[in-house]
């Protein structure tokens, strides 16, 4: 879909949204491809950032422009102003802080008033923290609203590309298409951020305070 | 900025044509927004810059769509905090801007104008606005489509959002809201419109759970509707058609009995809808209709249909990701975004709650498969055998057919077998030896998934396998599987390697020391698969040799298995880095061999130990300094060293002393029981307990301060939060406590005031805790019984409660000295509690140790006497169960 003022490439490119609560780690998956870097500090984003990321298919290259949306109220911007037109999109919780997870039904439900019928992830970030609040069999919510989810790690790269992979091969309707190169990723980082950690203390400790429904159906394994 | 004609608000043009500009530059794809964003920010200052956006969503004709859906979110946005304290005139202003929106002619305006409106009577309710319910009826009544899209999304997000605001009484209003709009849902149903058709079901679907009476009594016309929308050309009513039954038998059962048969009716076919997301929705019926509790009659005679469809739904559909994974070449290295974080769990003294979470990422896939398979398990714990004779044979005729083209079906056969090997297992119990004799060959087809699905299943059948009738076969057969698996567990794909060796765990958890025989060549086979694995895969085999040394224990001690087993690990153990964290499995299963090989191990031990204490100092210096230290601090490293130190003191017993005695243990131990990381002090106080049992001498020139500090991990406000580091600081007291004797009388006191308050209020504590404070308890009191009997009164109560919920072992006998000594120091003080000594008495199955048994008989016996007068020995001996009584018969009263 042709934006207007879109940089333009001669290759296929779609814009992607991602959303969530602040802190869930939008900003650093992002910069993982970008910079290679992992972001120690926590800046809260303002309103928006785009980033173009080229991913190589066996299909070619392809583009998505990541909309990398604020997560806290007070920095939101258009908020989901900057959800038209989006063509994909991924959710952001954090697994260690429970009211990140509590909070997905409601951007969810915002994306798809302005995004109808857009492949979406779900994706529940930090699994290289010891101590998580949502359990993997907690997470049920992608089951009734039909998204994929996966596990990830910022910090450590784990299933860096398998959202994109995912939304790639949901938007060219080929179950096929797999990347043939990866992008360089830095190297993990192993060092637990003892700032970063801070910032979200008060935070994981109001929300340990939330119960979670405990409605996990027993998954079939 | 504002100028008023006619009393009505008019923007500006520069105003107008500003924000315009500044949203338009918000909305482009360029990368910084922050200037932007600050000039908005500005405008937003203003009293009526809301007004703009209202006028700018819904008259700004000339602009493009998406500025003006913009300004219609950030005004949605702006109104969710700003719109109570606005002026009133403003307020009007906005909302009657709102209404005409509804029907515009764009549907991105109407869908916006909905979400708008859905905040705004989420604000100020339905009184606050009492237009809007006049306009939307309107709307619906309306005949033009544009309208009547624009109200019913409108309607659909207040029902999804705030469904009790329109069932509910309003002053002035003669009916509920929904009384009104539910009769004209209904009829939508009937719309050409499919917009219309999914809004309003989706509306209606939205009060199941409220279920208002105007619904209740409309029920009839509600499934008539339902029935007429279930073969919707839309996939999307359809789901929806499937989601209001999923619903309602599961939220209201008995409204849909009286219809269940056109509903099984219709379900089965939509199990098979071309729409994957109307078949999966669809699926969900069969699990929600057997937790409904509804007669399993009512759905056996249409299982001949069922079961086809659910097993051929439970193949693989072309995009399920396993397909391309199982592709995976499996010379190639893992990534390091393929490896899942994984964590060490610090040592634990006792039973853990088990609150385990499975890291297998594939807990969470959800699709046709899955939840196919799960009605499948789900029917197969409801019908018992009943299903087999449907089952079976399209079971067999499917694996029957050998076609390439037809291995996906195979394969859903095998998960099958899997899927109902628990529910069907009496049925199934005769014919599981052929079962089994014929799912072993498929260990070896040429399709991947097949090979890594029948290895799942072989292991749910793990108890028939090993424990199965008919000696001779029976061994055989045992030996056959495990050889499948071992085959497989040198398979060159990764995915089979996996499910290989995750049925091998299950198969040898079973078995045990039965697997002593077959040692030799399964240890063959995980080392060799050692060399062979990439690094995923790999920390599964070192959980593989682990659990075989928890399950084989001392048989692994023999010269020709360490032969096999050990070198390939010591020369992985020299290759790693104090600093790599793949040394953490390793570490882990250098654990289970020391403490299953007990002083076999110590031909290993020394160099084993050294290194344990370097990475520690290494990381305490690393904590202070990283850079003199050349490691980033990762307590991950010190965990896994105390805990593999605690597995050499098991293992080595007295045998470590000469490690210990040559070593900076002491000290740096120490260090670690005051350590600020709660998992670093778990596994401290783990080790402290067993130094304390081999060699307590080591401790003892700063006992006082280890005693110090363990008593602080008791008395704690976060007792609750530090529950691990509580209950192995509170074992390891008792451990030393029955070494050092009477060298604990200093903490005696503090102690026990910090156990008594366990012991009292153990609600939310762990079992664990509650057992460890009762023995620790016991064994003070038996060390110092003249210190801890004067308080007796205070806690024998409880304390013989939590006595009672012990199972027989040496720790409980510990206790029971320390009862026996405590009562003959100060008999009259349990005069009061003596009913709760005898249950607690009577709690014991067998006390083996026969002095202990001689000083419970003495103890009884000096009561029996002490009542004798006036019938109180009697008195006490009515007030007790009758088999309490008779368990105390053993002990002579």
């Amino acid at each position: 879909m042709a934006l207007p003022n879109q940089q333009t490439v001669d290759y296929p490119s779609f814009k992607l949204v991602i959303v969530g609560d602040g802190g869930t780690g939008k900003t650093t998956f992002v910069k993982r491809h970008i910079t290679g870097e992992f972001e120690k500090k926590y800046e809260p984003t303002i309103g928006v950032e785009v980033h173009p990321l080229d991913f190589f298919t066996n299909c070619g290259k392809i583009r998505f422009y990541c909309w990398d949306t604020a997560g806290q109220e007070k920095f939101g911007g258009l908020r989901d102003g900057y959800y038209i037109h989006g063509q994909c999109a991924i959710i952001m919780f954090d697994v260690t802080a429970r009211l990140t997870y509590k909070n997905v039904p409601t951007w969810h439900r915002d994306l798809c008033r302005v995004c109808e019928n857009i492949p979406i992830v779900l994706c529940g970030n930090k699994v290289d923290v010891k101590n998580r609040q949502v359990k993997a069999k907690q997470v049920t919510f992608h089951r009734k609203k039909n998204l994929q989810y996966y596990e990830i790690s910022a910090k450590s790269n784990y299933n860096f590309e398998k959202p994109f992979l995912y939304l790639a091969r949901k938007l060219a309707g080929d179950p096929n298409l797999h990347f043939v190169e990866m992008p360089a990723l830095a190297p993990p980082e192993v060092q637990i951020d003892h700032a970063v950690q801070q910032q979200h203390e008060a935070e994981i400790a109001a929300a340990a305070n939330q119960p979670l429904p405990d409605d996990d159906d027993d998954a079939f394994d | 900025m504002a100028a008023t004609t006619n009393g009505s608000w008019q923007p500006q043009e520069e105003g107008f044509k500003e924000i315009c500009g500044l949203i338009e530059q918000q909305i482009s794809p360029s990368p910084d927004k922050t200037e932007v964003w600050k000039k908005l920010q500005h405008y937003s200052t203003f009293p009526d810059f809301n007004n703009y956006l209202a006028f700018i969503f819904a008259h700004a004709e000339g602009k493009s769509v998406d500025i003006r859906q913009a300004a219609g979110l950030l005004l949605k946005n702006n109104l969710r905090t700003t719109f109570s304290s606005m002026p009133p005139a403003n307020q009007q202003y906005i909302k009657a801007e709102l209404l005409p929106c509804l029907g515009s002619a764009d549907r991105h305006i109407r869908t916006t104008a909905g979400t708008i409106i859905t905040v705004l009577i989420q604000i100020g309710g339905v009184a606050g606005w009492p237009e809007l319910l006049h306009a939307l009826v309107k709307c619906l009544d309306s005949n033009e489509v544009n309208h009547m899209e624009g109200a019913m999304d409108a309607l659909s997000k207040i029902c999804e959002d705030v469904p009790q605001l329109l069932d509910s009484d309003y002053a002035g209003l003669s009916e509920r809201p929904i009384d009104v709009f539910l009769p004209r849902f209904l009829q939508l149903f009937q719309s050409p419109n499919v917009s219309l058709r999914k809004l309003s079901l989706n509306s209606v679907n939205q009060y199941i759970m409220l279920m208002p009476n105007v619904l209740y009594v409309s029920m009839d016309k509600y499934l008539q509707g339902l029935f007429v929308l279930a073969n919707d050309p839309a996939a999307e009513v359809r789901k929806l058609v499937c989601s209001a039954f999923v619903q309602l038998i599961d939220v209201r059962p008995d409204i849909l009995e009286p219809h269940l048969r056109n509903v099984i009716e219709y379900m089965l076919q939509v199990n098979k809808d071309p729409d994957d997301e109307v078949a999966l929705e669809a699926c969900e019926f069969w699990s929600a209709y057997c937790d409904a509790q509804l007669p399993p009659e009512n759905l056996k005679e249409f299982l001949p249909r069922l079961l086809p469809v659910l097993l051929s739904n439970m193949a693989y559909a072309d995009d399920d990701e396993s397909l391309l994974d199982a592709e995976e070449d499996g010379s190639l290295p893992d990534r390091e975004q393929d490896l899942k974080p994984r964590f060490h769990a610090s040592r634990f003294h006792g039973a853990e709650d088990g609150e385990d979470d499975d890291d297998d990422d594939t807990v969470n896939v959800w699709n046709l498969r899955k939840c196919s398979a799960a009605a499948l398990d789900v029917l197969s714990n409801v019908f018992g055998d009943e299903i087999l004779p449907t089952l079976m044979p399209i079971i067999q005729s499917n694996l029957g057919n050998s076609d390439d083209a037809a291995w996906k079906e195979r394969e859903a056969a095998v998960l099958a077998i899997g899927a109902i090997a628990e529910g069907c297992i009496n049925g199934l119990y005769p014919h599981l030896s052929d079962i089994v004799s014929f799912l072993i060959p498929l260990l070896d087809d040429k399709f991947p998934l097949i090979r890594s699905i029948s290895c799942w299943t072989l292991s749910r059948f793990s108890k028939f396998i090993v424990h199965g009738s008919g000696l001779q076969e029976s061994g055989e057969r045992f030996s056959a599987v495990l050889m499948g698996l071992l085959r497989r567990i040198l398979d060159d794909n990764k995915r089979v390697q996996e499910a290989a060796c995750s049925a091998f765990a299950t198969l040898e958890e079973e078995a045990a020391d039965g697997l002593t025989p077959l040692l030799e060549v399964i240890l063959q086979h995980l080392m060799c698969a050692f060399g062979k694995y990439q690094r995923r895969n790999l920390r599964i085999v070192y959980d593989a040799i682990g659990t075989l040394a928890d399950a084989v224990g001392g048989e692994l001690n023999q010269p020709k298995f360490l032969e096999i087993l050990m070198p390939p690990l010591i020369a992985k153990w020299q290759q790693l880095s104090d600093s790599d964290k793949d040394i953490f499995p390793l570490l882990e299963c250098f654990t289970s061999i020391a403490q299953a090989l007990g002083m076999g191990f110590s031909q290993f031990a020394q160099p084993v130990f050294q290194r344990c204490i370097n990475i520690i100092q290494t990381q305490q210096l690393a904590k202070i300094d990283p850079s003199s230290a050349g490691v980033q601090p990762d307590k991950e490293f010190v965990v896994c060293s105390l805990d593999l130190l605690s597995g050499l003191a098991e293992g080595l017993g007295s045998g470590i002393e000469s490690l210990v005695s040559q070593s900076s243990l002491r000290d740096l131990l120490l260090q670690c029981c005051m350590d600020d990381a709660s998992d670093v002090r778990q596994s401290a106080f783990a080790l402290l307990g067993d130094i304390a049992r081999v060699c307590p001498i080591h401790l003892h020139s700063r006992l006082a301060e280890f005693l110090d500090v363990a008593a602080k991990q008791l008395n704690t406000e976060k007792l609750k939060e530090n529950v691990s580091v509580a209950n192995n600081a509170c074992w390891a007291i008792g451990e030393l406590a029955i070494k050092v004797q009477k060298d604990m009388s200093s903490v005696v006191i503090p102690v026990i005031s910090c156990l008594v308050p366990i012991l009292q209020h153990p609600d939310g504590l762990n079992k664990s805790l509650l057992e460890n404070s009762a023995i620790t308890l016991g064994r003070l009191a038996w060390v110092c019984p003249e210190l801890v009997s004067p308080h007796m009164e205070h806690f024998l109560q409880h304390w013989c409660m939590a006595l009672s919920l012990i199972r027989d072992d040496v720790e409980k006998e510990d206790a029971f000295r320390g009862l026996c000594a405590m009562v003959k120091t100060n008999p009259s003080s349990a005069l009061n509690s003596l009913v709760y000594m005898c249950q607690a008495i009577a709690s014991w199955h067998e006390i083996r140790s026969k002095d202990l048994h001689n000083e419970v008989c003495q103890v009884l016996q000096g009561y029996k006497q002490m009542l004798s007068n006036g019938g109180a020995w009697e008195q006490l001996m009515s007030a007790l169960d009758p088999p309490v009584r008779e368990k105390l018969s053993k002990y002579g009263v």
